[in-house]
């Protein structure tokens, strides 16, 4: 990324995340999908931090993360230096953490302990990204999430795999005092996202694959 | 232009493509999306000098350009038309630091950045409309003190503007505000819809699109979610209405069911009625579906 050419490449990709991001928190639960040829053309190291099938993580971070910011970072401590290398932010605890990173099958239960946002400055809350297996459209039947409430047209279904099962139910937990919450994308390994936001209801989960 | 010319061009123009350096389009890009977490919440950014002046549309062009990409179709309009100076300049400055293609066709647009209107066309999912806010604090006009609005709308106290309103009805007879006219977010968070008039504001209400307000001077950005609810302050005995005119018909598409800017001819004195939205207009002219 040394000449001004790359530097505009970077500018457009992250842009490009940036819109799937924007479009996924405008309509919780949709799946939006980042071209894995846009990410292929990203001239800077890939080291798949989370292990392999992570390559669409990084992406992601670059477009939201940098100096001004915190992250935290559940089990694996290993990636806290180098995400702080190539990202710019700083690694804090996870109470004062403007991003916390869940890798894929970690446990998610210190997201509760994750920043809410206070009422004068709900905007403080935290944003989750969780990295999964896969997340697709929920099909009746079988095991998915309902989503509710505004941006929601009526009633979104939402099937994610290869995530904590418990991470939803810490998820109403958290965002039951609107507008106090954290604001959570799922990227998967195939580059697919989705998003549920703090004014997202999580109305029922069944019974859930890993 | 292929990609690779755009990408000489704004390095050789010496600016960053889009003109905002990296770092303050990651910080607004941020704030967006928590602005679209929390429907009607105001978000604080870091609003950044331009070459324009502050009121000037800022807070649009700062979303505007941190959004925008080089697939985007670009359309500015001023107060409905596409042709005023302001409209004109910002259009043509965006375009030259990203080389997007820019129209005055809603329905082609990608992104619109407004100011005082929303289109007279339904928009769809695939649009974003951004619109530039002057005054951001909807409860500014009972509290002078921004860590009272604050607090205000941390514990939804409400009462004083409710109170105002009450007043304004014993006063006029109704509630007189025109622009500006405030709005409950999915029944949260009392909002500023920016100086639209109120025939705008149905179109707010669970619509398809997504909707970004941006205010450079005060530093807020704020959205409407799709298909959020988005509800005008009234009373059960004093409901809210748009503006009425009458049998006044628009005098070039002769249009009975837009919004119509009322014109004086300085010499004789006499009145006319034209739609706002220019390009609404010239479409119904050219395509004769006008009368």
């Amino acid at each position: 990324m040394k000449s001004g050419e790359d530097h505009q490449t970077v500018s457009l990709l992250t842009q490009n995340i940036f819109r799937l991001l924007l479009d996924a928190i405008s309509r919780p639960g949709r799946i939006y999908e980042i071209n894995p040829a846009a990410v292929g053309e990203w001239d800077c190291p890939v080291p798949g931090v989370f292990g392999n099938g992570d390559s669409f993580l990084l992406p992601v971070l670059m477009t939201l993360l940098d100096k001004e910011v915190s992250f935290y970072v559940t089990g694996n401590k290993g990636t806290v230096q180098e995400m702080a290398e190539i990202t710019g932010a700083h690694a804090s605890v996870v109470r004062d953490a403007d991003f916390v990173l869940v890798p894929h099958e970690a446990k998610s239960k210190v997201i509760l302990e994750a920043k809410r946002g206070a009422l004068q400055y709900p905007d403080e809350g935290a944003t989750i990204i969780f990295c999964v297996e896969r997340v697709c459209e929920g099909i009746e039947n079988r095991p998915c999430i309902r989503l509710k409430g505004p941006s929601i047209a009526d009633m979104q279904r939402l099937s994610i795999t290869g995530i904590d099962p418990e991470t939803f139910a810490h998820l109403m937990l958290i965002n039951g005092a609107f507008p106090l919450g954290v604001d959570s994308f799922f990227v998967d390994m195939e580059g697919r996202v989705a998003a549920i936001p703090r004014s997202t209801t999580i109305e029922e989960v069944k019974e859930w694959a890993t | 232009m292929t990609l690779k010319e755009i990408l000489r061009k704004t390095f050789d123009n010496g600016y960053n493509f889009a003109f905002l350096d990296e770092g303050a389009k990651r910080e607004i890009r941020r704030k967006i999306l928590k602005a679209v977490a929390i429907p009607g919440y105001q978000t604080p950014f870091g609003s950044r000098e331009l070459p324009i002046a502050r009121g000037w549309g800022t807070g649009g062009l700062q979303i505007t350009l941190s959004i925008i990409g080089t697939g985007d179709t670009l359309k500015v309009i001023d107060q409905g038309c596409d042709g005023s100076v302001n409209a004109v300049n910002i259009k043509k400055f965006i375009g030259r630091v990203t080389g997007v293609k820019t129209t005055t066709d809603t329905n082609k647009a990608s992104i619109i950045q407004t100011r005082h209107r929303v289109p007279e066309e339904i928009m769809t999912e695939d649009q974003i409309l951004i619109l530039q806010v002057p005054y951001p604090e909807a409860l500014r006009t009972v509290e002078p003190e921004e860590t009272e609005t604050r607090r205000m709308h941390a514990e939804a106290d409400y009462s004083r503007m409710w109170l105002y309103l009450y007043e304004d009805i014993v006063r006029f007879g109704e509630i007189s505000i025109g622009a500006r006219y405030p709005v409950a977010v999915n029944g949260r968070y009392i909002m500023d819809p920016s100086p639209i008039p109120r025939w705008d504001i149905p179109k707010l209400d669970r619509a398809d699109t997504l909707y970004l307000f941006g205010a450079g001077r005060e530093k807020r950005i704020y959205a409407v979610p799709p298909h959020t609810e988005v509800k005008p302050l009234e009373f059960e005995d004093y409901l809210f209405r748009v503006e009425d005119f009458g049998d006044a018909r628009c005098r070039r598409c002769g249009s009975c069911d837009t919004f119509l800017d009322e014109i004086i001819d300085d010499e004789t004195g006499k009145r006319f009625y034209q739609c706002s939205d220019t390009d609404y207009c010239d479409r119904r002219t050219v395509d004769g579906t006008g009368s």
